[in-house]
């Protein structure tokens, strides 16, 4: 498998949702591959940079006045 | 504490106390969903998290009991986000291209550009702001498909299947989105790790 052709299936890849053979050929691939070991790694941190980002803190005023509206209609 | 069923009986029947009861268990997840999609733009995603519970108190007669609540409220704030970023008609639909990863394009090895590892050395801790303020901005300029789908997927951890539910697309169209917003991301964050 080429670089290329491998491309489309690495977020499945590291979201481990792939078939076994698939998986195998990438395995065996990575094993020879610099550039793409480097990608499926800054691409396994873009996933979890994302799963990182602060949440968003909801404040007691938006929460009062939702409660306040649902009221009245 | 009485079940999500009971309290949906209730609030379908016009009592705002259980509808409050039911808004606490999904508000936050529905404001950080809101906050993430409006990139930058605060009231936005305090407009987003106020409608969805509004809309949702007054089109409850709507939702089918054998479904799930929070599947429900996730589309009604998804759709709202849709419609404040979604392309006027006309103009026009920029494709993403699955930019970069062509190494091997030419036959002589190793002429491909490089790929950083973005290894952690004596700089990570100050890069890891960087990332997180590239992040937020790659983001937003994500077209809103592609965004929603990210969002739902990697933010707020819902699975492939939820995610087209939500979305009413395909697992497949779901995962093809999640790939290339991710793909896009990934590539806006090397740049600058790479700067
Ligand atoms: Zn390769």
């Amino acid at each position: 498998m080429r670089c290329r052709e491998l491309l489309k299936y690495l977020s499945d890849y590291i979201d481990r949702d792939l078939d076994a053979s698939i998986c195998r050929h990438i395995d065996s691939h990575m094993k020879g591959c610099k550039p793409c070991i480097a990608f499926i790694n800054t691409l396994r941190k873009t996933k979890g940079l994302l799963k990182r980002q602060p949440k968003a803190v909801l404040s007691e005023r938006l929460r009062f006045r939702l409660r306040k509206l649902l009221k009245k209609s | 504490m009485e079940s999500e069923a009971e309290l949906i009986i209730k609030s379908k029947q016009g009592n705002s106390e259980a509808f409050s009861s039911l808004v606490s268990r999904y508000e936050d997840k529905i404001f950080n969903l809101a906050h993430k999609v409006c990139v930058g733009m605060p009231a936005e995603a305090e407009d987003v998290y106020q409608e969805t519970f509004l809309t949702a108190f007054k089109k409850l007669s709507h939702f089918r009991e054998d479904s799930n609540l929070g599947t429900w409220l996730y589309r009604i704030a998804s759709n709202l986000c849709w419609m404040r970023f979604r392309k006027k008609r006309g103009e026009p639909v920029v494709p993403l291209l699955d930019q970069s990863h062509h190494h091997d394009d030419d036959s002589d090895p190793g002429s491909g550009p490089i790929f950083r590892d973005w290894s952690d050395g004596p700089e990570e801790l100050s890069r890891k702001k960087a990332l997180r303020e590239a992040i937020e901005t790659a983001l937003g300029d994500l077209p809103i498909d592609y965004r929603l789908v990210v969002v739902l997927r990697d933010i707020q951890g819902l699975s492939s299947e939820e995610t087209a539910k939500v979305m009413k697309l395909s697992v497949a169209a779901v995962k093809s989105c999640l790939h290339r917003g991710r793909l896009f991301l990934r590539d806006r964050l090397d740049k600058v790790v790479s700067s």
